[in-house]
């Protein structure tokens, strides 16, 4: 994954939540976005995503901008946020059935191929045809996991996907995410599951501000240079 | 034990206004001659069906034009939007009486038509369907801004938005105040009687002007709304609480 970020700015009001940003990194397969909470991260993800759009600045991803080839861009990404964010009226396979078969066109046949493989992927297929009031918290987020992966996006974002779960449910979509990755998917996370993350990601970006405070492999986690990421690990 | 004792409450409070209008109807007119508007039963039945009718088929009209005003006020092309604001405002401080004179007779003039009841149905569809738009963008709150960015990331067009995920979460919370408005309808075509068209204001007006028992035709013009509006209302309050549930 190559990811080249110029003076990226995001104001909501007067607050200036993404400050003037720079990056450029390649040759990386998971991103975790960390920091404390306000730091900008969620928002951060959501302008790589192409679900929001920056005040100024660029941004590419594998040759493709989220702002000015939107479309194109979000077709090979799959985004996994806070809350599962699934239709409430639908069923877990309806969910996926609508963006598969109704919105892409998938074939009936297909799309209910690819369904069955994804629920049996995340072991949720007896939840297939339960409505997301009907399930617990950790399953509605598998689903919603599935869901993300139906469109087999590239890349995935993940916004703090275990953010309103408890520790057990936490751990069975952790569990499932883990399991994503040897299908050679990129991703970029945003947690607070630090543990986690050490063993996940392969490239870090620390934020404090709206700036990068500090970047790197998994070797910046364990000897930090800076004070800001030091004080930020022993928290977390 | 306490549900019992408040449905006692209000089967108390119930008989005690049914009283209060038989006192109403029996004794607050000198010797009553119900029968002379009662012996029109046949004139005051069709006209009975003829309200019921006429606004049934204006709610269908401002169903539909109410969910065109709510599309247009959503709609990220400004025109549309300002259009169906500016058209809301006028039409919402417009009496529905000036509203009938106004789509009757200069309107009715200028598309060349003299059909009072198909113009009078009209202007009962145009008043109407802002306040209806004004319900379908207040059901339309069920339907999360999560579930919005969903759709727009799935790159959804309007129209699947609104077939899939909109319509199918509205339409259960929408049915009582659609209830509400069939009765509000009902309510309102009273002022059809202006131009003449025989609902229920309008007959029994007529009735109670040949036998001169205007009281009279008022009370049972009155007894004949309640029968329709009231089990309307409960209806939607159970509709409504069945729901909520």
């Amino acid at each position: 994954m190559h990811i080249k970020i110029n003076n990226l700015t995001k104001v909501y009001g007067v607050s200036t939540v993404i400050d003037d940003l720079n990056l450029e990194i390649s040759e990386i397969n998971s991103i975790g976005i960390i920091g404390e909470s306000g730091c900008g991260k969620s928002t951060l993800l959501r302008l790589l995503s192409g679900i929001e759009d920056p005040e100024h600045g660029n941004i590419t991803i594998n040759g493709l901008s989220p702002i000015t080839n939107k479309k194109e861009f979000q077709a090979k990404i799959g985004v996994v946020f806070q809350k599962h964010n699934l239709f409430p009226h639908l069923s877990v396979h309806d969910n996926i059935e609508l963006i598969l078969h109704k919105v892409k066109k998938y074939s009936k046949k297909e799309c209910n191929y690819k369904i069955a493989r994804l629920l049996r992927q995340l072991r949720i297929t007896n939840e297939a045809n339960k409505k997301p009031a009907e399930i617990s918290g950790g399953q509605a987020q598998r689903a919603s996991i599935a869901r993300a992966l139906a469109t087999n996006p590239s890349l995935i974002f993940l916004d703090e996907p275990t953010a309103a779960l408890d520790p057990l449910m936490t751990n069975e979509v952790l569990k499932a995410i883990t399991s994503l990755k040897k299908d050679g998917r990129h991703f970029i996370f945003v947690t607070h599951e630090m543990d986690f993350l050490k063993d996940f990601a392969d490239y870090f970006i620390f934020l404090q501000h709206g700036k990068i405070v500090e970047q790197g492999d998994r070797s910046c986690l364990d000897n930090p240079k800076t004070a800001e990421l030091r004080e930020f690990l022993k928290i977390y | 034990m306490n549900k019992q004792s408040e449905m006692k409450k209000c089967a108390l409070v119930i008989l005690s206004f049914v009283v209060i209008i038989f006192l109403a109807i029996r004794f607050t007119i000198k010797d009553p001659r119900y029968e002379l508007i009662l012996s029109n039963y046949q004139l005051l039945l069709e006209a009975f069906f003829n309200t019921i009718a006429l606004s049934l088929i204006t709610l269908i009209g401002t169903l539909i034009l109410g969910f065109v005003i709510f599309v247009m006020l959503r709609s990220k092309i400004a025109y549309l939007k300002y259009i169906a604001a500016v058209f809301s405002e006028i039409i919402m401080g417009t009496p529905l009486l000036v509203m009938i004179f106004l789509v009757v007779y200069p309107f009715g003039q200028l598309i060349g038509s003299d059909n009072k009841l198909i113009l009078g149905v009209l202007a009962m569809i145009l008043y109407n369907s802002p306040y209806v738009a004004n319900a379908y963008e207040s059901t339309a709150a069920v339907v999360t801004s999560e579930q919005y960015i969903v759709m727009d990331l799935y790159d959804f067009k309007w129209h699947e938005k609104y077939r899939y995920v909109i319509i199918p979460q509205i339409i259960r919370p929408f049915i009582p105040s659609l209830v509400n408005n069939l009765s509000s309808v009902i309510k309102g075509s009273a002022l059809l009687n202006v131009i003449s068209i025989p609902e229920i204001t309008y007959m029994t007006t007529v009735i109670s002007s040949k036998s001169y028992a205007f009281i009279e035709g008022y009370y049972v013009m009155w007894l004949m709304y309640l029968v329709v509006t009231i089990p309307l209302s409960l209806l939607a309050k159970i509709i409504s609480k069945k729901f909520s549930q």
